[in-house]
C-alpha cells in the first residue's frame, strides 16, 4: 500500500515537474539534403532529370577610385546558378520519409514532372526528415555534389594578374 | 508579334517551373533565451577544405593542395524581435506564437529571403522558417 503511495505521488510529482529544455539537443548525423525539382522522367531507361541549385563565385571587373585616378579592380560576387543534372532511378538509391528504400517502378509511378523532391549523398539523418513531408521522395546518389558548399574558397590572389576586360563608359 | 507572344506562353506552360532563389536551409535550435528574444541554431554545413597531400610523381614525392568536403557545425544567433519568421504556408508568424511552438532540439529552417513555394510544398505546414538578413551577424570587434 505504501509503495503504491509512493509510486503515486513520484508520478503526480513528475507530471506536474515543468518541462526542463534539453541541454544537448541531438545533432543530426551527416550533410543536410538539398531541395530540387524533377525536370524530366524517361520511364524507359528508368531516369530522371532534376535542377539542382549551386553557389558559384564569379570574378566581375568594377572601376574604382584610387587616389583620384579610375582603376579597374577584380570583385567577387556570389551567384545562384540551377545545373540540370541526372537521376538513375535503377542504379541509384530512392528512400522515403521514413528510411525505407523505394523500388525504381514504385518511384516512377510516384514521380511527375515539376515535384519537389529532396538530394543528397547518403540516407538523410531522421532530424532533417521532421520537417518534410511524409510524401516526399529523396534521391541518394554518391555523385550529387554535397549541397550547400558554402562558404565557397575564395579563388586564389589574383593581384599580379590582370583584371578582366571591361568597357569604361566614355566620358 | 502577338502570335509570337502566344508561342512563348504556350511554350512556358509546358516547360516544368523552376524554382527562383537560394534553397532553405535545415537547422536544430539549440537554444531558446525569450529575455533577449534570441534562439541559438546549430547547422551543418558542409565546406571545401584545401589541405595538402603528398604523391609520388615520376618518382619524386611532392606535396600539392588538395580541396576536400569536410562537415562542419556552425551556431548562429537569431532574432526573433528584429527577424522574421514564417511558416510553410508564407505566413508571417508573431513572435508570440513563435515562443510558443519553438522547443529546444526542434528542426526548423533557415533561410535569406523568402523560399520559394516550390520548396516549401514538401515541407510540413507547421514548420517554423527562419528568415535572416541576407548581410552576416559580425562578431564583436576584439579590444
Amino acid at each position: 500500500m505504501a509503495s503504491q503511495a509512493v509510486t503515486l505521488f513520484a508520478l503526480v510529482s513528475l507530471s506536474l515537474a515543468p518541462e526542463r529544455p534539453l541541454r544537448n539537443p541531438p545533432m543530426p548525423n551527416g550533410p543536410q539534403p538539398e531541395f530540387s525539382t524533377i525536370q524530366a522522367i524517361d520511364a524507359v531507361q528508368k531516369r530522371v532529370e532534376y535542377l539542382q541549385t549551386q553557389v558559384v563565385i564569379v570574378p566581375v571587373a568594377v572601376a574604382a577610385f584610387v587616389e583620384g585616378k579610375q582603376v579597374i579592380k577584380t570583385a567577387y560576387r556570389q551567384e545562384y546558378r540551377t545545373i540540370k543534372r541526372a537521376f538513375s532511378l535503377a542504379k541509384e538509391s530512392v528512400y522515403d520519409t521514413e528510411g525505407k528504400k523505394v523500388s525504381a517502378q514504385d518511384a516512377l509511378k510516384r514521380l511527375k514532372v515539376g515535384d519537389t523532391v529532396l538530394l543528397a549523398t547518403q540516407p538523410v539523418d531522421p532530424l532533417y526528415l521532421r520537417v518534410i513531408r511524409p510524401t516526399t521522395l529523396i534521391l541518394v546518389s554518391s555523385t550529387v555534389s554535397a549541397p550547400f558548399s558554402m562558404p565557397v574558397p575564395f579563388p586564389k590572389d589574383k593581384s599580379g594578374e590582370p583584371p578582366p576586360k571591361i568597357h569604361l563608359p566614355k566620358r | 508579334m502577338t502570335s509570337q507572344i502566344t508561342i512563348l506562353v504556350i511554350v512556358s506552360l509546358g516547360q516544368p517551373a523552376i524554382p527562383t532563389g537560394p534553397q532553405p536551409k535545415f537547422a536544430i535550435v539549440r537554444g531558446i533565451d525569450k529575455t533577449i528574444g534570441e534562439v541559438t541554431l546549430w547547422q551543418i554545413q558542409t565546406v571545401n577544405e584545401v589541405v595538402p597531400e603528398k604523391a609520388i610523381v615520376n618518382g619524386q614525392e611532392v606535396t600539392r593542395n588538395v580541396t576536400r568536403q569536410v562537415l562542419r557545425t556552425v551556431e548562429t544567433q537569431f532574432s526573433v524581435d528584429k527577424g522574421t519568421v514564417l511558416d510553410a504556408t508564407g505566413k508571417k508568424v508573431p513572435a508570440a506564437e513563435v515562443w510558443k511552438r519553438l522547443k529546444t532540439g526542434a528542426t526548423v529552417l533557415v533561410a535569406g529571403q523568402q523560399p520559394d513555394p516550390l520548396f516549401l510544398r514538401v515541407v510540413r505546414p507547421d514548420t517554423l522558417i527562419f528568415i535572416t538578413s541576407p548581410m552576416p551577424k559580425l562578431p564583436r570587434p576584439k579590444t
